[in-house]
This record gives C-alpha cells, sequence and structure tokens, in this order.
C-alpha cells in the first residue's frame, strides 16, 4: 500500500470547491481510498486542506504513484492554491485496533530527524513515538512511516509521517496531549531545550475528518 | 486530573565555572523561564562543593502547575530569544547535561 498525502494552501472560500474537484479525479486516480477534508483549526503549518489517498500499486516506487497523483491535481489547484505540499510513503509499523473506524479524526505529524543523528538513538526515538498507542487508548489506529518523497516542502525534507486515527477530536487534543507519555517522554525528542532533541522544531500538525480508517486498509 | 510537572535540568559544569552558569541560570534563564510559568523550586550541587578537577554537577528543579502550562512554557520557550541565549551561554561551560520531566508518581496514578 501506498501512501500519498497532500497539504493545500489556499483561501477558504475554495476548499469546498477543490473538494469537489478532487471527488471528480477519483476514478482517474485509480485510489483504494481518496479523501478530502478541511484541516481542522488547530493544525499548524497543514493549509487549508488535506488530501488523503491509499493505492494498491505496491510494485511501484510511491513517488511515481505521487506523481501521477500530483498531476492529476495540478490542473484543479493551480488558479486556486498558493501552495500545495505533498509526501509519499509506504506504511511503516501499524497499530490497528479499530478497523471499523468510521467518522473519525485523521491527524498526520510531517517531521524532520536530523541526519546526523545516531542511528540508534533514531531507532529508539521511532520504538517510543510508534509506542505511544499502547500507553494512549485514545489512538484507535496509527503508523509511523519513513518518508520516500517530498514535493513542495520549503524547509528542510520530511523524513517521517507519524499517522493517527481517532474517534473525536478531543482523542487527540485532550487524551494525546495530555498524556505523560507524551509530554514527558516522547516530547524530549522533539525539545529544542532536551539534549536528546534530534526533530526539527518545524513540523506540520494536521488534522482533519476522516471518513473512514486508511490505516486499516490492508492491515 | 491534572497535577504538577516537575523538569530537572542537570548540568555538568566544568571546573572553575560553576558561579559563570549559577549567574545565568538566574539571569536571563530563571527570568524567561518564570515569565512562561515555571517556578525555580529547588537548587542543587552535588558532590556539596564545586570540585577542582572534575566537573560538579548542578541540578535545578523547575515547576509547572498543570499539562496546559507545560505545553505554554514549552512552545513559549522556543520562541523566547533569552532561552536560546542561555543555552548558547551556558553549553560551552558544561561537560554534558540531561534534562528530565517528572510527577509524583502518587498524582500521575491516573494515568498508569
Amino acid at each position: 500500500m501506498i501512501r500519498v498525502t497532500g497539504f493545500v494552501h489556499l483561501e477558504t472560500a475554495a476548499v469546498d470547491e477543490v473538494i469537489a474537484a478532487v471527488e471528480e479525479v477519483r476514478d482517474q486516480l485509480d485510489a483504494v481510498a481518496l479523501e478530502a477534508h478541511p484541516t481542522k483549526p488547530a493544525a499548524h503549518g497543514a493549509g487549508q486542506l488535506m488530501v488523503l489517498a491509499a493505492f494498491a500499486d505496491a510494485s511501484a516506487p510511491a513517488g511515481d504513484v505521487a506523481l501521477r497523483c500530483i498531476d492529476e491535481l495540478r490542473p484543479l489547484l493551480r488558479h486556486r492554491a498558493s501552495h500545495l505540499e505533498v509526501v509519499a510513503y509506504s506504511a511503516g509499523p501499524r497499530i490497528v485496533r479499530a478497523p471499523d473506524l468510521a467518522h473519525g479524526v485523521q491527524r498526520t505529524l510531517l517531521l524532520h530527524v536530523d541526519g546526523h543523528a545516531d542511528a540508534g538513538e533514531v531507532a529508539r526515538f521511532e520504538r517510543s513515538l510508534a509506542a505511544m498507542p499502547r500507553y494512549i487508548d485514545a489512538i484507535r489506529n496509527s503508523a509511523l512511516s519513513r518518508v520516500d518523497a517530498v514535493w513542495g516542502c520549503t524547509g528542510k525534507p520530511w523524513t517521517h509521517v507519524w499517522e493517527q486515527e481517532f474517534a473525536s477530536l478531543g482523542g487527540l487534543t485532550d487524551d494525546y496531549m495530555n498524556h505523560p507519555y507524551h509530554w514527558s517522554w516522547v516530547d524530549t525528542w522533539f525539545d529544542p531545550q532536551a539534549p536528546n532533541q534530534l526533530v526539527d522544531t518545524t513540523l506540520v500538525h494536521a488534522m482533519c475528518d476522516l471518513e473512514r480508517s486508511l490505516l486499516a486498509l490492508d492491515a | 486530573m491534572d497535577h504538577v510537572i516537575y523538569v530537572l535540568d542537570e548540568l555538568r559544569v566544568l571546573p572553575g565555572r560553576l558561579a559563570d552558569v549559577r549567574s545565568l541560570v538566574r539571569d536571563p534563564y530563571e527570568r524567561a523561564l518564570t515569565e512562561l510559568g515555571m517556578t525555580r523550586e529547588r537548587t542543587w550541587i552535588a558532590p556539596a562543593v564545586e570540585l577542582f578537577d572534575e566537573p560538579t554537577d548542578l541540578l535545578v528543579l523547575w515547576s509547572i502547575n498543570d499539562t496546559a502550562a507545560f505545553w505554554h512554557a514549552r512552545r513559549g520557550s522556543m520562541a523566547d530569544p533569552r532561552v536560546v541565549e542561555f543555552w548558547e551561554a551556558v553549553t560551552p561551560m558544561l561537560a554534558g547535561r540531561n534534562r528530565r520531566i517528572m510527577a509524583d508518581p502518587d498524582e500521575a496514578a491516573p494515568f498508569e
């Protein structure tokens, strides 16, 4: 399964029009799943619209799949979007506890891990991040994936995508943000004041509605 | 249930630099963190005397009222030039450092 996630920066007034346009190219994209939703107000660096796509063609490089997707969407966005940022990735280690999750909330975090960081520390960070659902029950499904290809990134290229699916927004804003495993452990890898920081401070922190679980598609 | 969060900075101070590091902790660091909602609770050195030939540990314990205050301070410190200035100034005087984010296990029990 190849995942392609896009973040569209555009005027709020154009969001519905672009969502409808994305729906019109669904057949051409040959996607297993395709959703486009406005980002929630708490999103940061994510634009106004998220496009979530999943493709079954695991034999093709994720970048090639993403390029086909971008080429289909580009004409729709040319006159409406000020910026488009896209990541393509094969889903990494997943924890799926709610395969039937519907009408939930998708949270996507794009991050850049320092390329000079010790490989053992990076692996420890990845294990710790991926283990969050073991402590935080509100994370119904999750995946930590390494990014295969990036378009439109204006800073250091994204290296990881950390996705979670929640039953409701409160699972993210309350359970996830307030849990001590998050603020006392995982966050230290993100904190510039912590000596073990290895994640760049620039992040895309995005969340939107989710019709059905994408992480459960081939789990 | 929310509870007090403690932050313990463990600074391994090079010989002869303890007074300089303590001064920087008081200003600009403590001034900045206080404005961000953090309180300096205690300061220790270990061992209980500054060593001439080896690093001495300076332990600074901060408290934060609750999780919301933690995130406020966490985000605010990223944007405060005094915090950046402190770490740039103090790092050459350190042999190493650690930071622990802590809670009273009795208060933290509901999260276990």
